[in-house]
Parts: structure tokens; sequence; C-alpha cells
């Protein structure tokens, strides 16, 4: 059983070795999943698709060793504003002692640069609605046999019509593959791919709570572009919750209690469900110094009872020593 | 012998630093927003700590710690590779410790530590 799930850990460890022209010889025959298009046709074509797209200008950094990783990364993150290049971000994301790079580091060191990573749903048409909407896509390929034929591109433009895709790949500025051969080389990892976004600029086809995801892994490295990002998404989607929870986690890291307990208190009233608002709410109150205020506001959180109750209880327990603490002090 | 401590030092320093990053409130039992119940990624601080624990009871492993000094990392990149993690690729890296074979030819589990130990590398930015 163990030994049965060892690949994937395998599959999941993701080298780039950038074979030369590996890029067109993709591996006959196997193929791990069902394929998505078919006789001219894509499976689940997201509505009002264009038959065609394509991303002028999309910087390319030609790569014939093992550096597609930087090279794609650095491609995307200059496209959408990030000075740098692939010399820079080689030491972020490259492992020497694998000659490659991986799959997180991409994420991280997008993360990094103050960039949303969104990793897509493994579709086709997903990932060409990104193309269309102007954010080239970095995908992850099996170029080869060899267990560690793996190879990052960037995705630029695919063609119905015309059956194709295509692609900064190692030297090839536009390398052009059918979009069967494509979607093989991309089946054999996954269909692993990630836009790279700035603040105020949305995935196609991903939903709000799945882009809130990538933007709540940016308060720890990057608050600034995290708080800018969620003020967007409240433009786009006036009711997220998450993102007036995600806006008040980043005031109260700042230690501006205030302000997150305002942000608190809008998320509470946008989601009277759920009692993590009224918790938080009750955390920046006692930060704050407003013992009375938090306890009424986590008792509200424990009337709620979901979905962390235990969390709801200890903060109890700590307004309770805050209390005891400030009546235990006497008025002299 | 001071190389183990300082390597055991480390490894709970790296560790306590991503934890502080990532959750910044842990401590004073704020819900952090990659812990809000969503439709997409449920997840809650218990199995959170979990996995951390599982990343950390792996790296302060006397293998793994040669294997991070044999690749010469230093404490600034592990903590920054950690810090950058969303809390679901902490799952998922945990998820793959524990999903090691337990017995099994000694250079393929050596191989799988080398590999794992290069992904923490590269988490942990």
């Amino acid at each position: 059983m163990a030994v049965s799930r060892a690949p994937r850990a395998w599959r999941s460890i993701v080298l780039c070795s950038a074979l030369l022209g590996g890029c067109a010889a993709l591996p006959p025959g196997v193929v791990p999943s069902p394929p998505q298009f078919q006789h001219g046709q894509l499976l689940q074509r997201p509505a009002h698709l264009p038959d065609a797209a394509y991303v002028a200008g999309v910087p390319f950094f030609p790569d014939d060793g093992h550096f597609c990783g930087p090279a794609s990364l650095a491609s995307v993150l200059q496209y959408s504003g990030v000075d740098t290049d692939p010399q820079a971000l080689t030491a972020q994301v490259f492992t020497p002692a694998l000659g490659g790079s991986l799959q997180f580091d991409l994420l991280g060191a997008t993360r990094r640069a103050g960039r949303i990573a969104v990793v897509l749903p493994p579709q086709l048409g997903v990932l060409f609605a990104q193309v269309a909407a102007g954010h080239p896509a970095v995908v992850l390929q099996k170029t080869g046999l060899g267990p560690r034929d793996w190879h990052y591109a960037v995705l630029t433009g695919y063609d119905l019509r015309a059956d194709s895709v295509t692609l900064h790949s190692s030297t090839a500025r536009d390398l052009q593959l059918s979009i069967g051969q494509f979607d093989r080389s991309w089946a054999a990892g996954g269909r692993w791919a990630f836009v790279v976004l700035q603040p105020g600029q949305f995935p196609a086809q991903v939903d709000a709570q799945a882009y809130l995801q990538a933007v709540a892994a940016l308060e720890g490295v990057a608050p600034q572009a995290a708080q800018a990002a969620y003020t967007a998404a409240l433009q786009r989607w006036p009711g997220a919750w998450v993102a007036m929870m995600g806006l008040g986690n980043l005031a109260y890291a700042r230690k501006d209690y205030a302000r997150a307990a305002v942000h608190f208190a809008e998320a509470a009233r946008a989601n009277p469900q759920d009692g993590d608002p009224m918790n938080n709410l009750a955390q920046a109150l006692l930060a704050a110094g407003d013992w009375k205020a938090a306890q009424g506001a986590i008792d509200v959180a424990l009337r709620i009872g979901q979905p962390h109750p235990q969390v709801y209880r200890r903060t109890a327990a700590a307004i309770a020593q805050a209390r005891d603490a400030a009546l235990a002090t006497p008025q002299h | 012998m001071s190389a183990s401590r300082f390597f055991r030092q480390f490894a709970v320093a790296a560790m306590g630093a991503s934890l502080i990053v990532a959750a910044p409130a842990a401590r004073a039992e704020l819900i952090g927003t990659q812990d809000l119940t969503t439709q997409s990624a449920p997840g809650n601080a218990a199995t959170l700590a979990k996995d951390r624990q599982t990343l950390d009871a792996f790296m302060a492993r006397a293998d793994v710690r040669a294997k991070l000094e044999q690749m010469g990392l230093s404490q600034e990149v592990t903590q920054q590779r950690l810090a950058a993690l969303s809390n679901a690729e902490v799952a998922e890296l945990a998820g793959k410790i524990n999903s090691l074979p337990a017995a099994g030819s000694i250079g393929f589990q050596e191989m799988v530590i080398i590999l794992l130990v290069a992904i923490l590398v590269v988490l942990a930015l």
C-alpha cells in the first residue's frame, strides 16, 4: 500500500531538465488521463471562449540548460511588471542538487515578488481562458520518456481551428504544438499550470473563494500586495467576507487593532452564520484593551458555535483572564 | 555534536519563523484567512498544526539534518522558503512525508529523502 502510493511523491517532485528539442519529442502512446481535446473539440469549453487568442509582448528568455524554471517565471513576472530576470530568480527557485526547479518554488517566488500565484483547475478550457483574458500561463510538461524529462514553458497562445498552441519554450520563442500533443505532455504532470496576477487582476474561470485563498497565501510575504488584492476583490465581489477577514488579519498583524475590528465586524455582518469573524473581532477588541466589548463579541461567536468552537472557547478564556486581571487591579 | 545541536536549533528556528509568518496570530487564537471554512478549501487550525508538526519532525530527523547540511542550506533561505508556503502547500508536503514507505530498498528511500529535502528547501522559501 505504502509502496503503491510512492509515485505520488515522485509525481510532485518536478524537475525541469530542459532538453534540447525535447519539448517537441513527446512521449508516444501512453495517455495518463482522458484527452480534453478530441476531433477538433475542446471538452468543457467555457462559454464565450474565443476560437483563438494570443498574448503579445510576453518577454522571452531562451534557455538551453536546466533553467527553464527561472526563465519561465521571469517571463510571466516581467510581463506582470516585476523588475526581475532569470539570473535574479535562480537563487530563489533553482535547486542545484536536483538540477531543476520545483513547482512550489515557482509559487513561492511569485508571492515574494508581490504577485498572486493562482494555480488553475486542470482543464484545457480554463487554461485557454487565461490566455484569452491576457494572462500567459506557466505550464508543466513531460517532454520525454525519462523520469526527469519535466519542463516548464509559458503558454502565450492557442488556436482551436488551426489546432495549435504557442509556447515560449527552452530556446523557441514561438514553439507550436498541436493541441492534442500539448495536452498529452501537460496531462502527464497532472495538468499543472498557474498564472501570475497583479492585485486588481482576476483569473478567468476561477471562483472568488479559490482566488481569495491564493491571495491569503500572500499575507505573510507581501502584506501590501495582499491588502491591495483584497480591496480590489471587494469591489468585484462586495459580499466577499473572506476578503474582509483578510483585511482584518492584515490590520491585526500590523497591530492596527481598531482597523482590524472594523473589518472583522463587517465580515460578521456579511456572514452572520459563521462564528470566525466574531472570534477575530473579540481578539482585536481584546488586543485593543476593551475586554468588555470583546466579551460581547465572543458570546456571539459561542452562540453561533461553528466552525471553530474550541478556538472560541480559548478566546473566551483569554478574555476572562484579562477581565480578572483588570478587576483584581486595585484602583488606588 | 555541535553540528547536530546547530541543526536542531536551526530546524526549530526555521519552523518557528514559518509559523509566525504563516499564522501571524496563532497564539492569539486569531483565525487566519487561510483557515476560514470555504467551499473550496476547508481547513482548520488543528490540521495545520499537525501538518507543521509533521514537517518539524521530518526536519529534525538526523538523516534529513545531514542532507540539509550537505546542501549547505542557510537559515535565511530556509526561513524565506517556508514563509512563502500556503497552508494547503504545507498540508500537501506533510501528506507526502506521511506517505513515504516505511520500509524498502535503502537506495529508494534515500532518494526520496534527498528529494523531499530539496522540496523543503524549495518550499521553505
